[in-house]
């Protein structure tokens, strides 16, 4: 008699805040909100709604580097404002003769690619902007920078530096955006090798990129260096991105691994551009 | 076993865990603890969520815990549900242990938080390299245990003196 009222009443948990029904129902439910966010990255655009809770701990963090910048303004004296006004107006007269020489250069280049039908890319459409902090959000390095929808830069765009590609954009706030450094996982791009035609694509593995099989017969050499092929005709062509530091071979003897190293690193408050995906033919 | 709170004990608790939050929340945007250019950073919400459990704070339940995962990987997560999974994972096992080990002495709690802090980067882990979100290396995986250690014993340091005082 004893033993079958305890048998009705053994249960996992005495406790009755824990049902083990609710919590398989749970996990099955988070296994289902992974797998949908993979495959239609709900987080992605969930964020981008609900960006408010992000944009005050962007704004603390960078606060102590704005600080700096604004008190750095104010403490300048006269004289340096005129040592670095002489300096500037010398690097005025330098840059009017090198925007002739570009301007030259500019006319003959459109006329060059409108007997060639070449697409031409839309500058109005870059702007240059600035690397903020954060630079890891949970252990995944992310480039965040100072311009969102607000300076209508959008999702997928390429940002680059004066060194070459530095990442691509991925969540665009109101005004600030996230993009994956280029050698992120989630990373990968369409290259071709410097005054070559083939098209390969280009993985980011976390340190570097790599082309994970490569045709033993493609002339790859150290050294050699890739950039974009625009390919997709979204980015322009000839866009560096890095260069060949390792052939490795791969279990298939048909095919090598090619380890890329890129010529960037996206260094906090520095300068960048933003390439915005429209183009004109 | 449950104990019954007063009322000035729960809001100071509230009060503590919802600092704990913001801080976690902050310090997750920040490369503290960049040593030797590895970006591991310690996961200051795991570190929260082991000493939410094993304190068994703000009368946390398993709902409870699913929406706080679900404002984590809204936040900064990187896979929504990913904490979510994490958290209940934790709970469960905490509650598993407290059931079976009835005789919890200093060095037993000390081998939970350490066990759930490893099984919530462990199962961290698996999920990121199941759906690629980002490399992981024996190195890094060390580091981020090390730390969230550290982390959750400065938690749990706040947390005493606070509730103590």
């Amino acid at each position: 008699m004893v033993k079958k009222q305890l048998g009705d009443s053994l249960n996992l948990f005495i406790e009755d805040r824990f049902s083990v029904i609710l919590l398989i129902i749970l996990i099955i439910l988070t296994f289902l909100m992974m797998s949908m966010d993979v495959r239609f990255k709900i987080l992605l655009q969930t964020r981008q709604i609900v960006a408010i809770p992000g944009s005050p701990v962007i704004r603390l963090i960078n606060f102590p580097q704005v600080l700096f910048t604004e008190i750095s303004d104010l403490a300048e004296t006269k004289n340096s404002l005129i040592k670095s006004n002489i300096a500037l107006k010398k690097q005025l007269h330098t840059l009017t003769v090198e925007n002739q020489k570009k301007n030259f250069i500019q006319s003959e280049n459109e006329m060059l690619r409108n007997k060639l039908r070449l697409q031409t890319f839309n500058q109005k459409q870059n702007q240059i902007a600035e690397i903020i902090l954060p630079s890891i959000k949970m252990n995944q390095n992310i480039i965040t920078i100072n311009k969102g929808k607000n300076d209508d830069v959008q999702a997928g765009a390429l940002i680059v530096n004066e060194l070459g590609l530095v990442g691509q954009i991925q969540i665009v706030f109101q005004d600030t955006s996230e993009a994956f450094p280029l050698t992120s996982k989630r990373f990968a791009v369409a290259a071709i090798l410097e005054g070559n035609q083939g098209n390969v694509i280009l993985h980011g593995n976390g340190e570097t990129l790599n082309i994970p099989y490569s045709p033993i017969q493609e002339k790859i050499d150290i050294g050699d260096i890739f950039v974009t092929s625009g390919l997709a005709q979204l980015y322009p062509k000839g866009i560096k991105i890095g260069s060949v530091t390792n052939i490795l071979s791969t279990s298939d003897k048909q095919f090598n691994q090619i380890i890329v190293t890129p010529f960037t690193r996206s260094l906090t408050f520095s300068q960048i551009m933003i390439f915005n995906p429209q183009y004109e033919n | 076993m449950r104990i019954n709170k007063t009322q000035a004990i729960v809001t100071r608790e509230y009060s503590v865990c919802f600092f704990l939050f913001i801080a976690s929340a902050l310090f997750s945007h920040l490369n503290i603890f960049d040593i030797a250019q590895t970006s591991t950073n310690p996961n200051y919400f795991l570190a929260l969520m082991v000493l939410v459990c094993s304190y068994h704070i703000i009368n946390i339940s398993l709902i409870k815990l699913f929406i706080i995962g679900i404002i984590v990987d809204v936040f900064a997560g990187q896979l929504l549900g990913e904490h979510g999974f994490i958290f209940l994972l934790i709970f469960f096992i905490e509650h598993l242990y407290k059931k079976y080990v009835h005789v919890l002495n200093y060095d037993q709690n000390h081998f939970l938080y350490f066990s759930l802090i490893l099984i919530g980067l462990v199962a961290q882990a698996v999920i990121s390299l199941n759906y690629e979100i980002k490399d992981i290396t024996a190195l890094k995986f060390l580091l981020e245990l090390i730390y969230t250690c550290f982390i959750f014993y400065i938690y749990r340091f706040i947390f005493n003196r606070f509730n103590l005082q």
